[in-house]
């Protein structure tokens, strides 16, 4: 008869690979990033990823990390209908501006 | 001779199968709580920090009486098993109670990531909890726990009305 291992070393090993990595990193989401959106004149209807926010510029969000599509709503700014690809990057935060020309180039704080 | 090796065999096949689905599991577990991190959100930095902090205490609560009710349902399956003279079943009167116990650990390890999503909300200063990424881990908790609760009182019908 087979006698009986004092310490299960296979299922111990198996138990710790399963449940130590819950408590990892991996397990959390990322830090957010911080998006602030302006405009010149202010006011305009902000829109993020085709969502309206119900929020008018200046306004700071709170995003997911990675690409976001910005637009806005305003009579007196025609040109910043049209989405702007925007990176956001964990726990950074990023400026981007619209006027009457257009958008500009995000600013990466 | 031969059918104590077959025997053994079986019980070999049947451990090395259990910790392949257990592996099996851990993969699809870990996928889904990946899936549900990586949800891209759009939020309004805290406002009004005392109607979300009554929000916080709710979701906490809730959270809290599901984890006890799982940790619960796990205690009244083993006390059914160890409570009365041991019994020989077949897996096919045992699987409700094995699916029943697994949803009851499923259930409160989203509750775990439930309350840890929430606390990185917290941290972050979001001005909102109706996000995807705090209640789809919540909804897995409710409903892993209601699973368990309809498999555990199927497995206990089951008993009670078997014909020896």
């Amino acid at each position: 008869m087979k006698a009986q291992r004092v310490f299960p070393a296979p299922e111990t090993l198996l138990c710790c690979l399963l449940l130590f990595p819950a408590p990892l990193s991996s397990q959390r989401p990322e830090t957010p990033g911080r998006l602030t959106v302006r405009s010149t004149p202010p006011a305009a209807i902000i829109t993020i990823d085709d969502q309206d926010t119900n929020q008018v510029t200046p306004f700071t969000f709170v995003v997911s990390p990675g690409d976001h599509s910005v637009s806005l709503k305003s009579p007196s700014l025609p040109d910043c209908k049209k989405p702007k690809k925007v990176t956001v990057s964990s726990g950074a935060v990023t400026s981007v501006s619209c006027t009457a020309e257009g958008w500009g180039e995000p600013n990466i704080k | 001779m031969n059918a104590v090796k077959r025997t053994v065999g079986r019980a070999v096949i049947a451990s090395i199968g259990f910790y392949i689905s257990l592996v099996v599991l851990a993969a699809v577990v870990w996928q889904l709580t990946h899936y549900i991190n990586s949800r891209p959100y759009v939020v309004i930095p805290a406002g009004d920090s005392t109607a979300l902090g009554k929000a916080v205490d709710t979701y906490s609560a809730v959270g809290n009486l599901l984890t006890t009710l799982a940790t619960g349902l796990l205690a009244a399956l083993g006390w059914f098993f160890t409570s009365r003279p041991k019994k020989r079943y077949f897996v096919r009167e045992l699987w409700p109670a094995i699916a029943g116990a697994l949803c009851a650990c499923l259930s409160i390890y989203f509750g775990y990531i439930s309350s840890q999503n929430v606390q990185w909300a917290i941290e972050n200063s979001f001005g909102t909890l109706d996000l995807p990424k705090l209640q789809l881990p919540r909804q897995l908790q409710f409903f892993g726990l209601l699973l368990s609760v309809f498999l555990f009182a199927d497995f206990v019908r089951r008993d009670w009305t078997k014909v020896d």
